[in-house]
């Protein structure tokens, strides 16, 4: 063999790696080549250099970090991890069509590690815990590392760590150095780069095993839901023993139960606290929910509080339901999203039988349901609360029944306990929640947490996505001469009615919570105070600008309900500035016909007032009546299929039972007393029997309802319009005719709907005006 | 692993823990900073849980999580030289790490000291070679992979493990000569 050829094995001969023949034609080469020699022995210093690299360890918390990460974008992509992650690995089609969301969620992602990454490096290197930090998940990071001893630890700069020779590596290096003496060694060494099994198994017992994986750590949806709580309480003690139990009495009041305090609150400086170990919190507390208690006592601090739904016996035979369609989905779904890695403790509770444990969420809507429907149990909840489109029940073990206990990241970042021992009184242990994921309903709900302040902007964005507002049942495509005059003319439209804007699109291109916005007698939102704040939150609707990526639009999605929805559609019909395309679904699409009617009353009897909903031939004094008088009960199948083929079907803003009507009344009014001082509706063009600064009245239902003495409307053609808008009724009605249509569960957000408006500039008026009848182009 | 791909999340925890180390050793091999091993380190367990489907089990789970981490970490750092051209290119490369040992034949290999100095110098080094080679080196030479494995890992053929490893280490050779006395 000559030296060229000898030189090419001299690595593979080092290593053992070359056939017998082969090694055994390199040896007898070498032992006549002094220079291939040579070369073999700097190939094995050069190789023994690189093995006497010193073992460097994982740095701490590793695990934990790697939980997290896969929580937080479980939560993202609003995925359940146990549950639908293997489906999704069986399932090659299901995953081609998550790409969309996907791709939308690793933007957002990659956005938010990114920052926190870096905020969390940046604080690193200082050395000095964050006094202020943009974002929740940022300063649980930089809590983590401010605090952790063993994180600090860990962060020690590598040359440092290098410089000291571990046991770990000397023990390798000897290993190394005898790694030619056989093949078996060669192939034994082949994995002796590792680390000591002794110190894995040394660490993990330290550790306890699994404790890498702790089951809840549920404390970035806490630490989320804490942001937007400092905004609005000086500290979590004094929301929970000032505000609590009048919220709490307001709402039990107004469900005509006994004052049990069924409300919750979010409240305190969870991560401000957290920030703040000198105040008395434990600093590294490993929070698991039977875990909570303790820490309850440890600290003192009220820092999530979480009020439970009252049982049946505190609501005088019925059981309250906690709907929580608005809830941010990190707090209400992580608990049970947890891949629970390592801790056998942390099983979802959606196996768990009994009664339901749960999240409950801060101003949700309760519906009173019979109390003869099974309590507790997620699927009692399912049925009861009707599942939502792709989402999800879920609930959580509580080991203590009064508390939803959230437990916090292994730092302790936050806590969720019990209310304080002087707060409202422990209640019932049924609490359930149910939070959307997906679709529309996923973009309600963050919007509306957005304007909560208990959401991001960028929760929102990743779930705002083209698809799932284009699966809203509520499109309403406005024409306009300019994407601004309509714009103008629509925020218009939606100050008239007290909707608030709370987030929009800046020059930037980026979207900012919206500025000086307020809920209530002129005051900001962080300003109003916990009684009024629920009341005017239900009964105000959200807009969130959205600009459509193909700039050829804007869109506004909006979050309203039925009532005020109907009277929207009617003053829109007023406004000559928006012509409704026929692009929009069909309920507005009849907004072409009522501006047709308007102006054809107007030419041919003259301007005598301000125009009202025209109303089906023969059917005005029955919507009448219904408006005046809600049903209690449901009308037959048949009927419902009939009204699925005329206008009737637009009848849907109706209570379902009288008990809700009295909810809907008190909330009104509770929207009135936010409204004073506001815009009142009456300074736009009302929809008839509106009342000014008033909030949903039974006998505004405008478009859908109509008025006593409303001219009658021309009939749309029976087919014209989609299916879709004809799925009338609320609540249970609603559910049951969707169930029986085999359309599936529609998420039960009470009478809130999600409408997605899109302005168009004035290049597509001329195409819009074409499908508008003649009378309107005069 | 059955449980694993299962969706045991307690498998999957205890994975990450027997596996972290050496994961995180190569990591930081590769791309020579201990803030982007921990990084890469996290993003290539986060994509071995999201992606435990694809696993079929036919190379060794330990394997399979090297494939993520070196794929990971390769990727990172072409992002990096994208991003920051300059610093730890070519500049790094043509360095010759030689220069800066003061004396070589006074340091003692056992001195805590000089064993740091040295490895700063050796990952220098290893950080002046292009990816396939470090990445070959690392895998051989520091985590101790035989070359099926390194073929599987990196999804070439045997052969060109062994003559890439084998240019590596010439490469490397040269950059350490200095150090090779010793």
């Amino acid at each position: 063999m000559l030296c060229e050829q000898t030189r090419e094995h001299l690595s593979a001969y080092l290593d053992r790696e070359l056939t017998v023949e082969l090694a055994a034609a390199v040896r007898d080469h070498l032992d006549s080549c002094a220079e291939c020699r040579t070369m073999l022995e700097e190939l094995r210093a050069t190789r023994d250099l690189l093995g006497r690299l010193p073992v460097l360890a994982a740095p701490e918390h590793t695990a934990q970090d790697v939980q997290r990460e896969i929580e937080r974008r479980a939560i993202l992509a609003g995925a359940h991890p146990a549950e639908e992650a293997p489906r999704e690995r069986t399932l090659p089609m299901e995953r081609v069509r998550l790409w969309p969301r996907a791709l939308a969620v690793a933007a957002t992602v990659i956005l938010s590690v990114g920052i926190g990454v870096l905020a969390y490096l940046t604080n690193e290197r200082r050395g000095s815990p964050t006094q202020e930090a943009p974002s929740p998940v940022l300063r649980e990071e930089v809590r983590v590392a401010d605090t952790t001893p063993a994180m600090r630890k860990a962060t020690t700069p590598p040359a440092a760590r290098e410089s000291s020779p571990d046991p770990g590596a000397m023990a390798q290096d000897k290993r190394h150095r005898g790694l030619e003496e056989t093949n078996e060694v060669a192939i034994a060494n082949g994995r002796m780069g590792q680390p000591p099994e002794a110190a894995v198994a040394e660490r993990m017992k330290e550790k306890g095993e699994g404790l890498a994986f702790p089951p809840v750590a549920a404390a970035k949806p806490a630490a989320r839901e804490g942001k937007g709580a400092d905004a609005y309480f000086d500290s979590a003690e004094q929301a929970a023993q000032k505000n609590m139990p009048k919220l709490a009495k307001e709402k039990a009041d107004s469900l005509g139960g006994p004052a049990k305090p069924d409300a919750l609150a979010i409240t305190g400086a969870v991560t401000e606290g957290a920030l703040k170990p000198a105040q008395g919190r434990p600093e590294s507390v490993p929070m698991v929910p039977d875990k909570a208690k303790a820490a309850e006592s440890k600290s003192g601090v009220l820092d999530l509080q979480i009020a439970t739904a009252p049982t049946e016996e505190a609501m005088g035979g019925k059981a309250v339901t906690k709907e929580t369609p608005l809830a941010p989905a990190a707090l209400a779904e992580k608990p049970a999203q947890l891949p629970s890695m390592g801790a056998p403790a942390a099983k979802p509770a959606t196996t768990t039988p009994g009664p339901a444990p749960a999240i409950a969420h801060a101003m949700e809507r309760p519906a009173v349901v019979p109390a003869e429907k099974p309590a507790g149990g997620v699927d009692a909840g399912e049925k009861r609360l009707g599942q939502p489109r792709a989402g999800k029940t879920i609930a959580v073990p509580a080991e203590q029944p009064p508390t939803t206990a959230f437990g916090a990241a292994p730092g302790g970042t936050a806590v969720a306990k019990a209310p304080a021992a002087d707060g409202p009184p422990a209640l019932g242990s049924a609490i359930r929640a149910v939070t959307v994921t997906s679709g529309p309903a996923a973009v309600q709900q963050a919007l509306v947490s957005v304007s909560r302040g208990l959401g991001r902007i960028e929760d929102l964005q990743a779930v705002a996505t083209r698809e799932n507002l284009r699966q809203a049942e509520y499109q309403l495509v406005l024409v306009a001469d300019s994407r601004r005059t309509g714009n103008q003319a629509l925020e218009q439209l939606f100050r008239s009615n007290g909707w608030e804007v709370v987030a929009r699109r800046g020059e930037n291109g980026r979207y900012a919570i919206a500025k000086g916005r307020s809920a209530g007698a002129g005051s900001g939102t962080g300003n109003l105070s916990l009684e009024e704040r629920p009341a005017a939150e239900e009964a105000r609707p959200t807009g969130f600008y959205y600009a459509a990526p193909d700039g050829r639009e804007d869109t506004w999605v909006v979050v309203t309900d039925r009532d005020h929805l109907s009277r929207f559609a009617t003053q829109l019909s007023q406004v000559d500035a928006l012509t409704v395309s026929t692009d929009s679904s069909g309920v507005f699409r009849s907004i072409v016909d009522l501006k047709r009617e308007n102006l054809r009353r107007q030419t041919a009897v003259g301007e005598t007032g301000r125009p009202k909903a025209p109303r089906e031939p023969g059917k005005a004094e029955a919507g009448g009546g219904e408006a005046a008088k809600p049903r209690t009960t449901p009308e037959p199948e048949k009927d419902r299929t009939a009204e699925a083929l005329d206008l009737e079907g637009y009848q849907i803003a109706k209570p379902m039972s009288p008990a809700a009507d009295d909810g809907a009344k008190a909330l009104g009014d509770a929207a009135a007393r936010a409204n004073r001082g506001k815009l009142a509706p009456a300074d736009a063009p009302a929809a008839p029997g509106q009342q000014a600064g008033r909030g949903p009245a039974r006998s505004d239902w405008g478009l859908y309802g109509g008025a006593a003495g409303a001219p009658a409307a021309p009939k749309a053609p029976p087919g014209e319009l989609p299916e879709k808008w004809y799925r009338n009724g609320v609540g249970q009605e609603r559910e049951e005719h969707y169930r029986q249509a085999g359309l599936g569960a529609r998420p039960a957000t009470g009478n809130q709907v999600l409408v997605v408006i899109r302005v168009r500039p004035a290049e597509a008026k001329e195409a819009a005006r074409e499908s508008v009848p003649a009378e309107s182009a005069k | 692993m059955a449980k694993v791909v299962a969706g045991d999340g307690a498998a999957f925890g205890t994975i990450v823990e027997r596996y972290q180390d050496r994961l995180y050793n190569a990591v930081y091999r590769l791309v020579g900073s201990a803030d982007d091993a921990r990084d890469l380190l996290q993003n290539t367990f986060v994509k071995a849980y999201e992606n435990l489907g694809t696993f079929r089990g036919r190379s060794s789970l330990y394997t399979w999580l090297f494939r993520i981490a070196v794929n990971t970490s390769l990727s990172h750092r072409r992002k990096r030289k994208w991003l920051q051209p300059g610093p730890g290119g070519a500049d790094e490369e043509d360095q010759a790490p030689s220069a800066q040992v003061a004396d070589p034949d006074a340091g003692d290999p056992s001195d805590p000291l000089v064993a740091a100095e040295t490895a700063a110098l050796v990952q220098r080094a290893l950080d002046g070679l292009d990816d396939e080679h470090r990445t070959v080196v690392v895998l051989r030479d520091i985590q101790h992979f035989d070359y099926h494995e390194i073929g599987e890992i990196l999804e070439v053929p045997t052969g060109t493990v062994k003559s890439r490893l084998h240019r590596a280490r010439l490469m490397l050779r040269d950059k350490l000569k200095p150090l090779l006395s010793t």
